[in-house]
């Protein structure tokens, strides 16, 4: 009865893994979680910024996306993690690295996608906002903003499931996240197969549930009899 | 004050690149005044509209309204806009608002009314078109006709001077077009200023005071329904009327 016992045997062994990969999970959700939110803040600003065509920011913001999309993440994560503490002298924690790291990076392509959003608002409803006299702010505010951020809910938490995933590279900066705890399990057990698997569909669980929520929240906000 | 004149416009031009959209328009809007232009497409009659509230910039030429130079640099668009309504085409509704919010919206962000008050004028404006029950719907959930008239109660709720009308009628199905000049009529007969564009010939005879026809940018006829379809002085306006009637 060697397979029985043998899928004992793993059961077991996960179950001793357990508690170690969900610490590891948890650092994935609040580092993911965390980075998204820096993220969203900095793609809307950027985004609105770039759109209301604000002269003199205007090329730092381009320069900034471009950056940002034209160089890997992980050198990205590097370059802060060793470039900081030495160029501005500041000793922070690894993990608010990884976060500030992690979150300007998905702030970049965040800011694309938002602004992808605002500009597929028809020029006619903001004619009609400008004709009651609204302040430009005023519609960026109360008509633009509303009306794309709710085209954007399905590409912005696809792009949460892309920063999740992403987390996993926090490993080499020695943040104890859940692929980094996963390796130390393996190193101990030479049982990569099992602990990777399981490492995996972790993650997979996170991103599974974020995409249920997108619907959820897809429905939720919903404008009434709107086709798009 | 009945001959108080709401907005006067003078030698106003307007050119895209080599085309001349504009080429000194003039004329005067007298409080309670209906007045219609009429053209065909392209002869600028949008775009004379839209330099009216400055949704484009006019090249040259001067608008008053009221007491105040609309055209001059240093006056705050937006506090002229509020006092200019607009109704489009297109309707142009928020579309992410109920019918009701679409109403309050200028109100509450623009005049600043406390929620309440705005929701109460909102009520009264959609009752005054007819669809006070339809309040709590979505735009995308009403007819063409019925979003019409959540625009003119829109444009209404503000307390504009004067509302200009762009095409109101021709996005609609024929079927709907009947209800928003019915409103349009009743809005009239309230002694409201308006200025409309449109190409609806019988409601022009039966609520302009004056109607003016726009050719190539400028305005090539103009006087009382009953002169100008009865005696055109312009032979661009015998040649319109003829196509538009038959």
């Amino acid at each position: 009865m060697g397979i029985i016992e043998s899928i004992l045997d793993t059961l077991s062994f996960f179950y001793e893994c357990l508690p170690t990969l969900l610490d590891g999970l948890q650092i994935t959700i609040i580092s993911s979680v965390a980075s998204f939110f820096l993220g969203l803040l900095v793609g809307s600003i950027v985004a609105v910024l770039r759109v209301e065509r604000i002269k003199f920011l205007n090329p730092f913001l381009t320069a900034y996306v471009e950056i940002v999309r034209g160089t890997p993440l992980l050198v990205q994560l590097l370059f802060l993690f060793y470039g900081i503490p030495i160029v501005f002298g500041l000793q922070m924690p690894p993990l608010a690295v990884g976060i500030f790291s992690i979150g300007l990076c998905t702030g970049a392509y965040q800011s694309e996608i938002i602004r992808t959003g605002i500009q597929s608002i028809s020029k006619g409803q903001i004619e009609a906002s400008q004709a009651l006299g609204m302040t430009r702010w005023k519609i960026m505010q109360f008509i633009i903003l509303p009306q794309a951020l709710r085209i954007v809910v399905p590409t912005l938490i696809n792009e949460f499931i892309t920063v999740t995933k992403d987390t996993s590279m926090l490993m080499v900066v020695s943040i104890p996240e859940l692929t980094r705890r996963g390796s130390w399990i393996v190193y101990r057990t030479f049982k990569p197969f099992e602990v990777f698997g399981l490492v995996g569909a972790m993650y997979f669980a996170l991103a599974y549930a974020s995409s249920r929520l997108s619907k959820y929240i897809e429905k939720k906000y919903q404008i009434k009899g709107l086709i798009r | 004050m009945e001959n108080e004149t709401i907005l006067k416009v003078s030698n106003l031009h307007k050119r895209y690149d080599a085309l001349e959209v504009l080429k000194g328009i003039s004329f005067e809007l007298k409080k309670g005044e209906k007045v219609v232009i009429m053209g065909r497409s392209g002869a600028g009659k949008s775009t004379l509209l839209r330099c009216i509230n400055r949704l484009i910039e006019p090249d040259a030429g001067e608008i008053h309204l009221g007491d105040t130079r609309v055209t001059a640099t240093e006056t705050d668009v937006t506090k002229i806009r509020r006092r200019i309504g607009m109704v489009f085409q297109h309707f142009e509704l928020f579309s992410h608002l109920t019918a009701l919010d679409n109403v309050t919206v200028g109100p509450i962000k623009v005049l600043n009314l406390p929620k309440e008050k705005a929701v109460e004028l909102g009520l009264r404006y959609l009752d005054k078109v007819g669809l006070k029950s339809k309040a709590h719907s979505f735009p995308a959930e009403l007819s063409g006709g019925e979003k019409q008239r959540v625009g003119i109660a829109r444009a209404l709720a503000m307390n504009p001077d004067l509302v200009m009308f762009d095409e109101p009628t021709s996005a609609l199905d024929p079927l709907l077009v009947g209800e928003v000049l019915d409103t349009m009529k009743e809005l009239a007969r309230e002694g409201l200023t308006m200025l409309i564009v449109t190409h609806e010939i019988d409601f022009a005879k039966e609520v302009a005071d004056r109607i003016m026809i726009m050719n190539n940018g400028e305005i090539v006829d103009e006087g009382p329904p009953s002169l100008i379809f009865s005696d055109p002085k312009h032979e661009f306006t015998r040649r319109f009327l003829q196509r538009r009637l038959s």
